[in-house]
């Protein structure tokens, strides 16, 4: 588990959410309401996909021929939208028993790049993300390789 | 090839009578109103039909089996499946490229280029998978251009209704009519195609008139679109090649299937099997992509308006047409296509066209030639579809695709336009089917 992550809340602008990816170097924003429970994952992923307008979701070919600044214009366009509007609601919570297993299985869901743990309250303490699971199976295949010797 | 029921009623009592047009009004009502998905209604509604029809001995599953158009089924199946492997070759954006650079990236000649691409493609493949092409292109388009694509996207479904009107394939009204009335597709081009391409004619000038002066750009900005590389659109040139060999084998397979004495469905299923062959596509694929709602959607139509025809509600209603136009070929063919298209503006012209089929079959006790008929059932509700943003599915692919790029069509804005092209459309009809047929 990374105790290394960064909350919003929801009422925040997707301008916001960018800048503080950007300030705190990450991908991925726990959701948290006043109590500092998660409510919602909000990636970069998510955010990209936002950017991109409907009409080039089905098929990208179309952006082959796309003119300059159009992802200028969607910025803009979606700069002032709440977090809330665009986050993941449905993802998957840990505690800090659950088994590395759990984590991994959920983590390739596509877009839950990020897993939060919480407390016996409910409270953020810490998030998994897939550089938690793939040094987990880094020390399994050191580990294993030690017993085998 | 349908077959008009032609057994008595003398056992039907007047509790079946009743019950069969509650299922089927109950259905049509709530297929109108929206609340619930329509095959859903469909699929219950034809369940019910056979139910009831075999407690009241009017209807059961041998009837119900029979009366759905296996024909009409086999075509729509095969045609998703060529154009669900076709569309992904990049054909459409090249057609689309070369010509706005054919424009030499003049905004109102492109417009005139894609009016014509869209009726073009909207005639030999479906409405909604041109528009569903056609959008994403025209977006791009308008982008470089740096202008609004609103005005694109109206005459694009205003194109693609007219167009879909041209062929037996282009619209599923036309799909349904061909089939039941042993129209071939020969038969369409000769008979449709001609009025169509004088919609377009008379159309191009309204739309210049219209929207001419709100899409103007800069010389810098048409000179962004020369520099536009129209072979970057092909993915795969091996399955590009593939696809329009098959394309262009149903095509002809059309062109003669009265000849050849082979229906729609046997070209269309052909065609499919033959490019998933040549493909090697994993078929399990394929057929994930065919529009199995619209299908089931049909199958429970018809086995509805089969349940109508054995109770004898659809005969009832023939007479009383027949009666209300005192029986004048004339009267009959022109409130079809007028009482169509504005039937078919507001609703569903699917259920619509399914309904008529059998009634304007049993029309056939008192005209001779029932042809001017069926080519005004299929104007007026394939034109109809240009009445309101509800009229056809493509009208609302566009609209849907449109709103999630930001570009909101608002219902009343696009029936300003709508009605009039298609009031102005229909008028056309209405004098070529009096010069031509009656």
């Amino acid at each position: 588990m990374s105790r290394e992550f960064c909350v919003i809340s929801p009422d925040k602008t997707i301008k916001d959410a960018i800048t503080a990816m950007v300030e705190k170097k990450t991908n991925s924003l726990v959701v948290v309401n006043e109590e500092n429970k998660p409510i919602g994952i909000l990636s970069s992923y998510t955010l990209i996909k936002e950017a991109v307008p409907a009409y080039l979701k089905d098929d990208p070919i179309y952006s082959n021929f796309g003119a300059e600044g159009t992802l200028d214009k969607y910025a803009a366009k979606m700069k002032d939208k709440k977090i809330e509007e665009i986050m993941h609601k449905d993802f998957h919570i840990l505690s800090e028993e659950d088994a590395m297993i759990e984590a991994a299985s959920y983590a390739i869901e596509a877009s839950r790049r990020m897993l939060p743990v919480v407390d016996a309250q409910g409270k953020v303490i810490g998030v998994i993300n897939r550089t938690s699971i793939k040094n987990a199976l880094y020390h399994a295949m050191q580990n294993g390789e030690k017993d085998a010797s | 090839m349908h077959e008009a029921v032609t057994e008595g009623y003398a056992h039907i009592t007047s509790g079946a009578l009743i019950a069969a047009l509650l299922i089927f009004l109950a259905s049509y009502g709530i297929i109108i109103s929206e609340k619930i998905h329509r095959t859903t209604i469909a699929m219950l509604g034809s369940a019910l039909m056979v139910i009831l029809g075999i407690f009241l001995d009017f209807y059961d599953q041998h009837r119900a089996i029979a009366a759905v158009d296996f024909n009409t089924i086999g075509l729509l199946v095969g045609m998703m499946i060529i154009v669900g492997i076709a569309k992904d070759t990049g054909l459409f954006q090249y057609v689309a490229i070369r010509s706005a650079k054919f424009a030499k990236g003049d905004p109102w000649r492109i417009m005139v280029l894609f009016v014509i691409i869209t009726g073009v493609f909207s005639a030999f493949l479906d409405n909604v998978t041109t528009v569903l092409l056609m959008v994403p292109m025209t977006m791009v388009i308008c982008d470089n251009l740096d202008i609004n694509p609103m005005p694109f996207l109206l005459v694009e479904i205003l194109a693609s209704n007219i167009g879909g009107t041209a062929t037996l394939i282009g619209d599923p009204p036309n799909i349904l009519i061909g089939s039941a009335a042993g129209l071939s597709f020969m038969d369409f081009i000769v008979n449709l195609s001609p009025v169509v391409i004088v919609m377009f004619v008379l159309s191009v000038p309204m739309m210049k008139w219209m929207y001419k002066d709100k899409i103007g750009t800069s010389k810098e900005k048409m000179e962004s679109i020369m520099r536009l590389d129209e072979n970057e659109s092909i993915s795969d040139p091996v399955l590009l090649k593939k696809s329009l060999f098959v394309l262009a084998l149903v095509i002809v397979g059309f062109f003669l299937h009265g000849w050849l004495h082979m229906e729609g469905a046997t070209i269309a299923i052909f065609g499919a099997a033959l490019l998933l062959l040549l493909d090697k596509k994993n078929p399990e694929k394929v057929l994930e992509g065919v529009e199995w709602v619209t299908i089931f959607f049909f199958i429970g139509l018809f086995i509805i308006i089969g349940g109508l025809e054995h109770v004898g509600a659809i005969n009832w209603a023939a007479e009383k047409l027949i009666a209300a136009t005192g029986g004048d070929l004339k009267v009959t063919a022109l409130a079809i296509l007028w009482g169509g298209a504005f039937f078919s503006a507001f609703v569903d012209n699917i259920p619509f066209v399914a309904t008529m089929i059998p009634l304007v079959h049993n029309m056939g006790s008192v005209f001779q030639n029932l042809d001017p008929i069926w080519w005004s059932l299929a104007l007026g509700a394939c034109l109809g579809g240009n009445g309101t943003l509800v009229g056809a599915s493509a009208n609302l692919v566009v609209a849907g695709m449109a709103e999630k790029s930001g570009y909101k069509i608002n219902f009343i804005e696009f029936m300003k336009v709508g009605m009039v092209i298609m009031v102005f459309t229909v008028a056309i009809s209405n004098i070529y089917l009096l010069i031509r047929y009656l």
